[in-house]
């Protein structure tokens, strides 16, 4: 019993939750003429990760990038056929290369 | 100097001669391979009918469940009584056909085959579970399939897709992800987001009494009420015996401490079997536990050898269910 009433008041005075990995992500097209665009996507720190990977599945072949930064500029993302939008993904990598976050980004370039 | 070249009359007849007997080599094939086409164009002309008599598809829908089994759901048209539905997979699961009055039409299974019978309607909706559609590897699942039509496609909630091998239409429902996609094959791979949007943590920490006391005497009736509602079970009822014989299976701690070579993981699913009132689908199971299908009915199989579980079909599913009556294997 005392462990539980202990336990409530962690919880209420616990610790505040920080940012997790990829909680705050960010895009902006650079470019873009109609066939394919630059985008630049950032995202926050997180200690717990180690590596990104950063990739476009509406383009044709689909492409990736592997980065240690927290943002990446990414050049010929087309969109898919008759649309104006992209999808994109960023997963982030911890020390022993496990996926700890994964976002979908879909982005209108227009 | 004396060398004789052959004069060329001489080789003039002996060619004449071979496409003498090449003409008659070809009428003769002609005159075996006409009968044979002519009997495959009939063959082919009777099959023509039997064909067009069977429903022809006019939309299909897929639908990925986040543990890995994907719904399908197709409207077809159909010109007779009976109907015959090509299943993408041998895993099939809750499988059901409703006409466009919403009545509910029997069927039966053979082999990948769903047919249908006594249809008094032209439209027929037909939909099931598969499981055959979605591996996983790792922290990667992937989608692989090859469709005879165009098909929509909806993506689980909160996954990433990583790969895909054929650039679709693209269509958002709520937060989930829909693809149009063309006849032929296509393959997908997608994670899951670990994200799942966390509420926003208040700005600032207060911490007083008042409010303390208001959070945790809540906390503290209860386990004051379930300490004493537990301690008076106790002295009422007698102790559970090792092996049971009664209506009810044993309690997990029970079984675990009769067969302690359990793994870690099927506890985990004796205990939701348990808790879910001692029976429970295995599709509720993969729900649960987000696994696959062959994963999963490895570890209810195991639990079948152990003599933990049985499993009975019930509505074309399996039934999972805690035997009354465990053996003690020592």
């Amino acid at each position: 019993m005392l462990g539980l009433l202990a336990l409530a008041g962690v919880m209420y005075v616990g610790p505040t939750a920080f940012a997790e990995p990829l909680e705050e992500v960010s895009t902006i097209v650079s470019s873009y003429d109609k066939t394919s665009a630059s985008i630049t996507i950032s995202w926050n720190h997180d200690d717990s990760a180690t590596g990104y990977k950063v990739g476009c599945v509406s383009c044709n072949p689909n492409t990736s990038e592997i980065t240690e930064d927290i943002s990446v500029e990414l050049h010929g993302v087309t969109p898919f056929p008759n649309s104006s939008l992209a999808m994109l993904y960023v997963i982030a990598y911890d020390s022993e290369d496990k996926i700890i976050a994964a976002e979908q980004l879909i982005i209108s370039l227009d | 100097m004396s060398q004789e070249i052959p004069p060329i009359s001489k080789t003039v007849p002996s060619l004449d001669k071979g496409m003498l007997f090449v003409r008659i080599c070809g009428i003769f094939e002609t005159m075996v391979t006409a009968p044979l086409i002519f009997v495959g164009l009939v063959i082919v002309s009777l099959a023509m009918p039997a064909q067009a008599s069977l429903g022809s598809a006019r939309t299909l829908d897929l639908t990925i469940n986040p543990d890995g089994s994907t719904h399908i759901s197709s409207e077809f048209t159909v010109d007779s009584e009976n109907l015959q539905v090509d299943l993408f997979g041998q895993s099939i699961d809750n499988l059901v056909a409703v006409d466009d009055r919403g009545s509910q039409l029997s069927g039966t299974i053979v082999g990948d085959k769903a047919i249908f019978n006594s249809i008094s309607s032209s439209n027929i909706t037909v939909s099931y579970d598969i499981h055959d559609l979605v591996s996983k590897q790792d922290r990667v699942w992937t989608f692989l399939f090859d469709s005879p039509s165009e098909y929509s496609l909806l993506m689980p909630e909160n996954s990433v897709i990583i790969e895909m091998s054929v650039p679709p239409k693209i269509d958002l429902v709520g937060e989930q992800v829909r693809l149009e996609l063309p006849s032929g094959p296509t393959q997908i791979n997608y994670i899951f987001g670990v994200n799942t949007n966390p509420p926003d943590p208040p700005e600032e920490q207060h911490f007083d009494l008042t409010t303390a006391g208001l959070v945790a005497g809540p906390i503290i009736a209860a386990v004051i009420g379930a300490s004493i509602i537990l301690i008076k079970r106790q002295r009422s009822s007698p102790q559970p015996a090792v092996t049971r014989t009664g209506a009810s299976p044993p309690d997990p701690k029970t079984i675990f401490s009769l067969r302690p070579e359990m793994r870690e993981d099927d506890k985990n699913i004796v205990k939701f079997i348990h808790d879910s009132g001692g029976r429970v689908l295995e599709s509720d199971l993969r729900k649960k536990f987000l696994q696959p299908r062959t994963t999963m009915w490895r570890a209810v199989k195991r639990l079948e050898r152990l003599g933990i579980v049985e499993i009975y079909k019930k509505d074309l599913q399996n039934m999972v269910k805690l035997r009354e009556e465990l053996e003690d294997e020592n």
